[in-house]
């Protein structure tokens, strides 16, 4: 299979193709694991690559992540099947008190991918609900957003929440959104942050040291 | 010589030079102040009667200041909105939510949160076409409760300060467009289906230009300018390439633009948050005046480069951070910023200062009144 055809059908945000493409691919036998780390991967990361750099927009990268998920769709069911795992399991939300979902959609699009395995909770995620995700899908990182100044302090409060349920030592916790910054990730002791969601996956790469 | 206020902001709108920069403060619908941050500013300012009488808007989230308030920090400006129609399809819901005269479901997360949109009426279809337009009502727009008593309530500010009156008009072509069709599904559709989109702007484009006929015609004469809102602006760029915007939206605004200089010889504020450098050259073709809030900590959006390289054609309004340096700056912080902004962006006229977006219940009263009393004092001109 030339999977750059698929790379290039997500790059292009062609997600009738690139589901066609995918359900050919699975039946002539193809491992989903495979189409998605030679196919997808490669596709979002090239439109991770000029979101970042500033050559495209929004709406660009919203149809590739459509074409994306559209073969997805077709070959991750199919995983849990064969036995074959993600690179790692994400748990990611808007906290508690915001209802902005905006900007943690596009970041959890990009995690996803990116080859990540990602669990969206939404917008408006209490500090137990997050807790309670992370026990249920072994998870390797807790991921918060918060686009009011005013619920910032729910970010600390949901890490304090993930120390009494004793899961704060088994997970990274990564924050973003526009009032949060690096500062604000040592001070409340996150371990990772990012800007925007371009960097995200690469921030998710360093403290899960995958490639 | 002394400049009343209303001079002074028509001086600076006019690029010229002014006895200290102009100052608004709740004259916009983000300009305006969260109603803890006021509570918290009335005590430290010894005016907590003014807390009896604090009038809400947009359902609670924020507060107008009051005017004693306004007076006090020697305001210039005065903000007015067109009203609610008589006619509409507004509907509180269980909870706090409601649906608005566009279809969309709106909610808040707690008591004084802000609303948020949550679900707009187009919002689930997932291949739209143009005659999807018309499978759902919208507002009229020559419904006479929008401008009723407007023009009795501008006339008595006129003749009882003498402050610059700005027009609010409701949302523009595209802020609408994506509260009725969904944020990310209309750009999705700004590529995938351009005939839908194309259509959708059309309609609401139709409604805006006939709101702001109709409010014009009525108070045209009487306002020393008329902002309009359209957000096309994340942290880090605007939201469409100029190019997508050049094909699927300049026209919309172009067109709203000849409306509203065809009604008013106010200039035209356009407001949108965010890192727009890239359309600005755009918006000015459209007949844009003046661009409120100048996000200075979004990508591009350096004061001192906007101002060397549109301040010929452009004025601007707003530019002291709500994100770092309002809520957790000092007050000296606070005061560099105002100061900076005035040697910036002030010089040679062109801008009226205020906070970038509404002041967050969190900022610090200190930091406010180091932000209006810096402003007042600093008349040096900018050199």
């Amino acid at each position: 299979m030339n999977f750059s055809e698929l790379s290039e059908m997500v790059i292009t945000g062609q997600h009738i193709a690139a589901a066609e493409w995918t359900q050919n691919a699975l039946d002539q036998g193809v491992e989903p694991i495979e189409l998605i780390n030679k196919g997808l991967v490669p596709g979002m990361d090239e439109i991770g690559r000029r979101w970042k750099e500033g050559g495209i927009h929004m709406p660009e990268v919203l149809i590739a992540a459509r074409a994306m998920k559209a073969s997805m769709a077709l070959a991750k069911p199919l995983i849990a099947v064969s036995g074959q795992e993600m690179k790692g399991t994400i748990v990611i939300g808007t906290v508690k008190g915001d209802l902005h979902d905006i900007g943690k959609n596009l970041v959890s699009m990009m995690l996803e991918g990116a080859g990540f395995e990602v669990h969206d909770l939404g917008n408006n995620v209490t500090p137990e609900a997050f807790v309670a995700a992370a026990e249920e899908h072994d998870t390797d990182i807790v991921a918060m957003s918060a686009l009011l100044t005013t619920t910032v302090p729910m970010m600390e409060a949901t890490i304090a929440a993930l120390v009494a349920a004793e899961v704060r030592q088994n997970v990274k916790v990564m924050i973003g959104g526009a009032p949060v910054t690096q500062a604000l990730a040592n001070q409340i002791g996150a371990d990772g942050y990012a800007d925007d969601g371009a960097s995200a996956v690469g921030v998710t790469k360093t403290l899960l040291g995958v490639d | 010589m002394t400049l009343t206020h209303r001079e002074r902001v028509i001086l600076a709108l006019n690029h010229e030079e002014t006895d200290r920069v102009p100052i608004d403060f709740g004259g916009g619908p983000a300009t305006q102040i969260h109603p803890t941050a006021y509570s918290n500013l009335l005590a430290m300012l010894g005016f907590e009667e003014e807390n009896q009488a604090v009038s809400h808007r947009g359902e609670g989230q924020v507060v107008a200041p009051s005017e004693r308030v306004l007076q006090h920090f020697d305001v210039d400006v005065r903000g007015f909105y067109t009203g609610e129609p008589d006619v509409s399809i507004y509907r509180p819901l269980e909870g706090s939510a409601y649906i608005d005269e566009w279809g969309a479901r709106w909610e808040k997360a707690f008591t004084l949160a802000p609303y948020i949109n949550v679900l707009g009426p187009l919002q689930h279809l997932t291949d739209p076409v143009p005659a999807d337009v018309d499978s759902i009502p919208w507002p009229v727009p020559d419904d006479p409760g929008r401008v009723r008593g407007l023009r009795a309530r501008m006339e008595a500010m006129r003749s009882d300060t003498d402050c610059a009156i700005v027009l609010n008009l409701p949302n523009s072509t595209f802020a609408l467009s994506q509260r009725v069709r969904g944020f990310g599904e209309l750009l999705e559709d700004l590529l995938l289906n351009q005939a839908f989109a194309e259509a959708l702007q059309e309609r609401i484009t139709d409604v805006i230009c006939g709101i702001a006929t109709l409010a014009l015609q009525e108070v045209g004469d009487l306002i020393d300018g008329v902002s309009i809102a359209d957000d096309m602006g994340t942290q880090t760029q605007s939201y469409m390439s100029p190019d997508l915007y050049r094909s699927m939206l300049k026209k919309h605004h172009a067109r709203f633009g000849e409306v509203l200089h065809a009604n008013t010889r106010a200039p035209v504020i356009m407001h949108s948050d965010g890192s727009i450098r890239q359309l600005i050259p755009d918006l000015i073709d459209c007949g844009v005046n003046v661009i409120n809030p100048v996000q200075v900590n979004a990508e591009g959006m350096d004061p001192e480069k906007l101002k060397q390289d549109f301040g010929r054609d452009l004025c601007f309004w707003g530019g002291i951070d709500t994100q770092q340096v309002l809520p957790f700056g000092t007050p000296e912080d606070v005061a560099n910023a105002v100061r900076g902004r005035h040697r910036d962006l002030g010089r040679g006229g062109g801008y009226v200062l205020a906070s970038v977006h509404n002041i967050q219940s969190e900022v610090p009263p200190e930091n406010i009144i180091a932000m209006f009393e810096t402003a007042m004092s600093d008349v040096t001109a900018p050199v």
